[in-house]
């Protein structure tokens, strides 16, 4: 397992890499005089040719690179046009409320996604089964934003049953029960194509286990149905589903700026849409190389769950 | 390969083979299976209405899509002769759904072509040679390690916001996928005895590529691709709520529904209109797909 892990740590080393270079060129896309760009329409020459010396905009790509990266991994990533403060700050302290979004939802998409699944395969073609399996299939093709606003319309503006913004109540008791409250919708909203996604898998996955040779063995010797899917099936099934979960917290990652947008959430997605809209790239450029950071070593937890749940991939890794 | 295997694949190659070169019966056979499914054929019917509504749109629109109107904005669906109501500016929402639907189709499928050109070449350059694809795979992981819509927005918010930017965006971030898909395809093919028999008889890597490898990769790509389009026309529309794709007055999905979200407590149709047509176009093109993979390539399953 050490062997396995190292191994993982290191493939992780130059995808990072990779990453940083993706993002440093992205700003480098800047079209015309990026100094004058950053500067803003109302700089003067001076202004601007002091930002093209403090960002080494005079040097060659590679040193502007080396410069950039060793800046960055000391957690340097240069300063907002906008608000004039670290970009670093004003990321991680919006992190966390993206993390809570981001946490809630996963835990949302399991919820839903996997005991939809599980109930799919064992009562296949049931109305159930047909039913979740249609709901599925509408939450691949759903807009995550539309299906934002269709719940502000419902829950929120008609029913009148859950906040359609923020984080916490202006005048309210705050706390955790409000931030629960603020959260049902938002999270609710961001779960719904994982869930969909989650539920498709499981129970592909565990219709196709369900005709392997150990389970029949299992139902031969005399096992209760439900005992033969919950001890031999659904740990083989679930494996897959770990891995997808992997990509699904990418996703997540990605649809929050859609989802803060829509429930003005205060996290890093809407400080990025409010980024874009100032134009203020080392504010973008931050936030999408910290969320792809994040993203990366998820996956490498995956990888490493992975490697713990199932024992054959850390030997033939 | 194993050979008994291989024995008895040939009947059904040799099936699919005489197919194709049968149309008529192929077109019966296709006209027979959407008649037995009827989700499959009204998802058809769909995406042809769309393709129709975008190209008749002069012809089909009752008003002009950006003709301000303020006395009679947010206008409910069925007054004065606009059926489904007019936006915060008065503009009758109809009209802009049917222009709107030329930009959100073009955004859906010229960055899905592109993208699928891109990756079928560099997914054929990897799986063939060797010596590039570990270079290419890497890098391939690399753009897989992006959420795919940060990476679009950092490359959107840097050009500037377009319409052309964001369709760029979009093909940089769908061809790993294309490309992986192709070179696993590819790696399986090679292996095949009809790539070793042209080989054999003195075939050029560029012909084997072109004549024997390329031509079997493209059904995968065809299915992909109807999925990735279903994908690409909610993903562009996303791109355009954020603000990163077309500018105002441009009536596009994706812009609509976002100019919609100010006015959602007075005037419910304008956002959820434009989101129930991104909605049902992407949903009609992942049935496609389905249809299509069932079709075309039925011993591959998801």
């Amino acid at each position: 397992m050490l062997r396995f892990s190292i191994d993982r740590l290191l493939a992780t080393v130059p995808v990072l890499l990779g990453v940083s270079i993706v993002v440093f060129l992205t700003m480098k896309m800047i079209p015309g005089d990026a100094a004058q760009v950053l500067a803003g329409p109302q700089a003067t020459q001076e202004q601007v040719a002091l930002i093209r010396q403090s960002l080494g905009l005079d040097r060659p790509l590679y040193v502007q690179y080396a410069t950039w990266l060793s800046r960055a991994m000391r957690g340097n990533l240069g300063r907002s046009i906008q608000l004039e403060a670290p970009v670093t700050d004003m990321v991680l302290n919006r992190l966390r409320n993206t993390l809570i979004l981001a946490v809630a939802a996963s835990v949302l998409a399991v919820a839903i996604g996997v005991p939809a699944g599980i109930f799919s395969a064992t009562h296949k073609s049931s109305i159930i089964d047909r039913a979740s399996m249609v709901v599925a299939l509408f939450g691949n093709s759903m807009p995550t934003f539309w299906l934002g606003l269709v719940f502000i319309l419902v829950f929120s503006l008609h029913f009148r049953l859950f906040p359609s913004n923020g984080m916490y109540s202006l005048r309210g008791p705050g706390g955790l029960p409000d931030l629960l409250w603020h959260l049902t919708l938002p999270a609710l909203t961001l779960a719904g194509v994982p869930a969909a996604v989650l539920a498709r898998l499981t129970r592909s996955n565990l219709l196709e286990t369900l005709t392997d040779d150990y389970v029949r063995t299992a139902r031969a010797k005399g096992l209760r149905e439900p005992r033969v899917v919950a001890r031999h099936a659904l740990g083989n099934a679930l494996l897959p589903v770990v891995t997808l979960m992997g990509i699904q917290v990418g996703y997540l990652l990605g649809g929050s700026i859609l989802v803060e947008t829509v429930f003005s959430w205060p996290g890093l997605g809407l400080q990025l849409y409010d980024a874009i809209g100032a134009r203020d790239l080392p504010l973008v450029q931050g936030g999408v190389l910290l969320a792809a950071t994040i993203f990366v070593l998820i996956n490498l937890c995956v990888d490493l769950s992975y490697g713990v749940l199932d024992p054959r991939i850390r030997y033939s890794a | 390969m194993n050979e008994s295997r291989s024995l008895t694949a040939r009947p059904a190659l040799l099936e699919i083979e005489r197919r194709r070169h049968d149309s008529r019966s192929f077109t019966a056979l296709v006209w027979r299976r959407l008649r037995r499914e009827p989700t499959l054929l009204t998802a058809l019917a769909v995406v042809v209405a769309v393709i129709l509504m975008a190209i008749l749109a002069p012809h089909l629109a009752p008003y002009d899509p950006t003709q301000v109107a303020p006395q009679i904005r947010l206008a409910p669906p069925g007054i004065a002769g606009h059926v489904l109501g007019t936006d915060e500016l008065g503009r009758d929402a109809l009209s802009r759904l049917i222009w709107g639907s030329r930009i959100s189709l073009i955004v859906g499928i010229v960055p899905v072509v592109l993208s699928a050109l891109g990756g079928t070449a560099v997914g054929l350059v990897a799986g063939y040679y060797g010596r590039l694809d570990q270079i290419i795979t890497r890098s391939l992981d690399v753009l897989f390690a992006f959420p795919a819509i940060l990476l679009a927005l950092a490359i959107v918010s840097t050009l500037g916001p377009s319409i052309y930017n964001a369709m760029l965006a979009i093909t940089v971030v769908a061809i790993p996928s294309f490309a992986r898909l192709v070179r696993s395809l590819v790696l399986g093919l090679r292996q095949r005895p009809f790539v070793e028999a042209a080989q054999s008889l003195g075939a050029g890597t560029r012909r084997i590529l072109w004549r024997h490898i390329l031509p079997n990769t493209v059904s995968s790509v065809i299915i992909y691709g109807t999925f990735e389009t279903g994908k690409t026309i909610v993903f562009a529309a996303a791109l355009s709520f954020l603000g990163l794709g077309v500018r105002p007055p441009t009536p596009e999905w994706g812009a609509m529904l976002s100019e919609g979200r100010t006015v959602l407590a007075n005037a419910w149709h304008v956002a959820t209109i434009p989101g129930l047509a991104i909605f049902l176009v992407s949903l009609s093109f992942n049935i496609l797909g389905d249809g299509l993979r069932d079709a075309l390539d039925p011993r591959q399953t998801m």
